[in-house]
């Protein structure tokens, strides 16, 4: 089992907020998507999923809904909402600011 | 803004039940089940590998619950309530509490209504920087200004034989 790492915070919720953009997805669907698109850089454990979905809900970025799932399971089914969309694109504008200062400071000499 | 404080109070008045979230989870650890019977495991490895990836439900449970828009307001509440019982539990500290308050409060309350008056505020008339106040300064020792000379002591000293 790989070291776990301290993701920045707030790393997460910009992960799944991307996921989410592509399509709705339930929570082992988001968890196995960043780990795919990642290549498995990234483990979602549910200990820290299930309460950032939670969190970004009631922040009413993401709303939920109960779907069918690929093997006929109801499922939780997540979703972009408008302000979710502005959200994800601040927070992208952000990380690419954040990133490219991190990035200037370590090339440097 | 508006509409993140409309959805915060929404969740506040209506929570999601218990059996909700523990449904979401379920279904994240069958979905785990299946990619480990997948991966070719058997069904009982698959399940024993599940849950030990999964870890302990109610803590994760637990955090799904601390992310609610009113959770601090639960938990405050939960502390008064601690305190109430404590407080009926030891009347005479309580009684004791109260009264230190009532006093504390009583009495910085009044030096400083009148301390305010004194020192803060300005006077209530106009100009009141023009104010002046005249008055005589006399000295409060009697004797100051009093210089024995012979003459004077001389009488006393007759009129005393």
């Amino acid at each position: 089992m790989p070291q776990p790492t301290d993701l920045l915070q707030g790393t997460l919720d910009v992960l799944i907020l991307k996921t989410l953009a592509l399509e709705p997805m339930h929570g082992w669907g988001i968890a196995q998507r960043i780990q795919q698109v990642s290549k498995n850089v990234f483990q979602i454990g549910q200990g820290s999923l299930y309460p950032a979905l939670h969190r970004l809900e009631y922040k009413g970025w993401i709303q939920a809904d109960w779907g069918e799932s690929e093997n006929n399971r109801r499922a939780k089914y997540y979703s972009l909402t408008r302000t979710g969309k502005k959200q994800l694109q601040a927070e992208v504008e952000s990380w690419d600011r954040l990133a490219a200062a991190v990035a200037l400071v370590l090339e440097q000499g | 803004m508006l509409k993140e404080f409309l959805t915060g109070l929404r969740f506040l008045l209506a929570d999601r039940s218990h059996a909700e979230v523990d449904e979401e989870l379920q279904f994240h650890l069958k979905q785990l089940i299946e990619a480990n019977i997948q991966a070719g495991m058997s069904a009982a490895e698959a399940r024993r590998q599940a849950a030990i990836a999964f870890g302990a439900l109610e803590r994760v449970r637990e955090e799904c619950h601390e992310q609610r828009p009113g959770y601090w307001l639960e938990t405050l509440c939960q502390d008064a309530r601690y305190a109430i019982r404590g407080f009926r539990r030891n009347p005479t500290f309580s009684l004791t509490v109260v009264l230190t308050f009532m006093l504390g409060i009583g009495s910085t309350t009044a030096v400083f209504s009148v301390v305010d008056r004194i020192l803060f505020r300005s006077l209530p008339y106009s100009n009141s920087d023009r104010l002046v106040s005249v008055g005589l300064i006399a000295p409060i020792e009697p004797q100051e200004f009093m210089l024995g000379d012979r003459t004077m002591s001389g009488r006393i000293t007759k009129s005393r034989l």
